[in-house]
């Protein structure tokens, strides 16, 4: 299995016109699945991930060459997606003049309905459970649990203090228990 | 990115979530990310793509749009002038004002003088089917109409030769018995038998005396009178004593 390519090659690459497209490839294999899990789980359905990564690439492809190394790159992508998937659930919200909690409905249906799924009964009752969560909270909850980030790398791509962020995932755990507690 | 021993101990105080697996339960199609990574380039070439090239391929010369406005409203200025202008021909008073009302009165004329407008309908396709119904009707019937043969048997034949014979039979026998009839139905022959034995100079003597041209057409005329041959033979006997 090859070495992950690091960031700092990519980005060496991508400032230079001969080399940019290898590094935007380079990106691309590096990332792209974690930016499309990520997206996955905000969104559920497989199509408008699909959909939505592709915007996230574009938006990275456009503002690569002005990206500051002062912050992780893979945290400045997943604030570009997170911030698509929160546009992306604010359109459906308004196109379908319904709530963020009808969001969350039809979200679960999605679930329900999806060939895309094959989590045993506890891992559908978490995502039933997440789906009752405010946004943020289930961010949190999302690049904690799944991508087993630091609160300071949530932080960045949140824009959101650790303490805050400390304060939502807990809250969003103790909701998540007490769903799986639940009998129904 | 990579997770700590502190970032995992708090799933001990959640032992519910701990007991969940914590791997991705979504899936994807067949070899999704196979070629993901190939589709997004393909869109991000089409996305540069439409980026460089110029949403019109058409220019217009400089400043065009700024001196449209103008352009349009010299035109309009131009386009009423022309409009207005006197182009040397005149019509009477009133002329356009009644118009209209004269070409229909002479549309409504023009109608009524030129093919009457039938004002009867006939069923659709009445026509189609009324010379086919006509030689239905001539046609077939001459095919199976009544034909009369007038010799249609040798008795009617002896019978009209019958009729003939006793008709032919019958005139001969009327005529042997009604002979003196028929000698006074034709006294103008007899007349000339009698006149026969007269000579011709003293017929015409006598006639020259006695008779002008109307006597002689009354003579014809009226004469219906039986003759008397004694009276005629004592007239000319005393005509030719007093010629004599």
């Amino acid at each position: 299995m090859p070495a992950e390519v690091e960031d700092a090659e990519i980005l060496s690459k991508f400032q230079e016109e001969k080399t940019r497209n290898e590094a935007f490839n380079m990106l691309l294999k590096k990332y792209q699945q974690k930016i499309y899990w990520h997206v996955r789980r905000m969104v559920i359905d497989h199509d408008d991930a699909d959909d939505l990564v592709q915007d996230v690439f574009i938006k990275v492809w456009k503002n690569l060459a002005g990206f500051r190394k002062d912050a992780q790159l893979y945290t400045w992508m997943y604030r570009i997606a997170t911030n698509e998937c929160i546009t992306f659930l604010n359109k459906k919200k308004q196109k379908n003049n319904i709530s963020l909690d009808d969001v969350a409905y039809e979200l679960a249906d999605t679930l329900a309905d999806s060939s895309y799924f094959n989590g045993d009964a506890a891992q559908r009752k978490l995502q039933e459970a997440l789906l009752t969560l405010p946004e943020k909270q289930k961010l949190v909850f999302n690049m904690k649990y799944y991508d087993d980030m630091k609160y300071e790398e949530i932080s960045q791509v949140l824009g959101t203090s650790v303490g805050a962020l400390k304060a939502s995932f807990h809250l969003a755990v103790k909701k998540i228990e007490a769903h799986l507690l639940s009998k129904d | 990115m990579k997770s700590d021993m502190e970032n995992k101990d708090w799933m001990n105080d959640y032992m519910s979530l701990k007991q969940v697996s914590n791997a991705d339960p979504f899936t994807v199609p067949a070899g999704y990310f196979d070629d993901l990574a190939d589709r997004i380039i393909s869109r991000k070439n089409l996305d540069e793509l439409k980026k460089n090239t110029p949403s019109e391929d058409f220019t217009v010369p400089e400043n065009y749009f700024e001196e449209l406005t103008a352009n349009i409203q010299s035109r309009i200025a131009i386009e009423n002038a022309v409009n207005n202008e006197d182009i040397g021909f005149t019509v009477p008073d009133g002329y356009f004002d009644n118009l209209e009302q004269q070409i229909k009165s002479r549309i409504l004329v023009e109608e009524a003088l030129g093919a009457p407008v039938e004002h009867f309908t006939v069923p659709e396709g009445y026509f189609e089917q009324l010379n086919k119904s006509i030689l239905n009707k001539t046609v077939k019937a001459d095919k199976n109409g009544l034909i009369i043969k007038l010799f249609a048997s040798t008795a009617f034949k002896y019978a009209t030769a019958a009729c003939f014979a006793l008709v032919i039979g019958g005139g001969i026998l009327l005529n042997e018995l009604t002979d003196s009839p028929v000698v006074n139905d034709h006294k103008s022959s007899f007349l000339h038998k009698q006149l026969s034995s007269v000579p011709i100079d003293d017929i015409k003597s006598y006639l020259q005396l006695n008779v002008d041209a109307g006597d002689t057409q009354q003579t014809v005329v009226t004469e219906n009178a039986p003759v008397d041959e004694n009276n005629l033979k004592n007239a000319l006997q005393n005509y030719l004593d007093s010629v004599q």
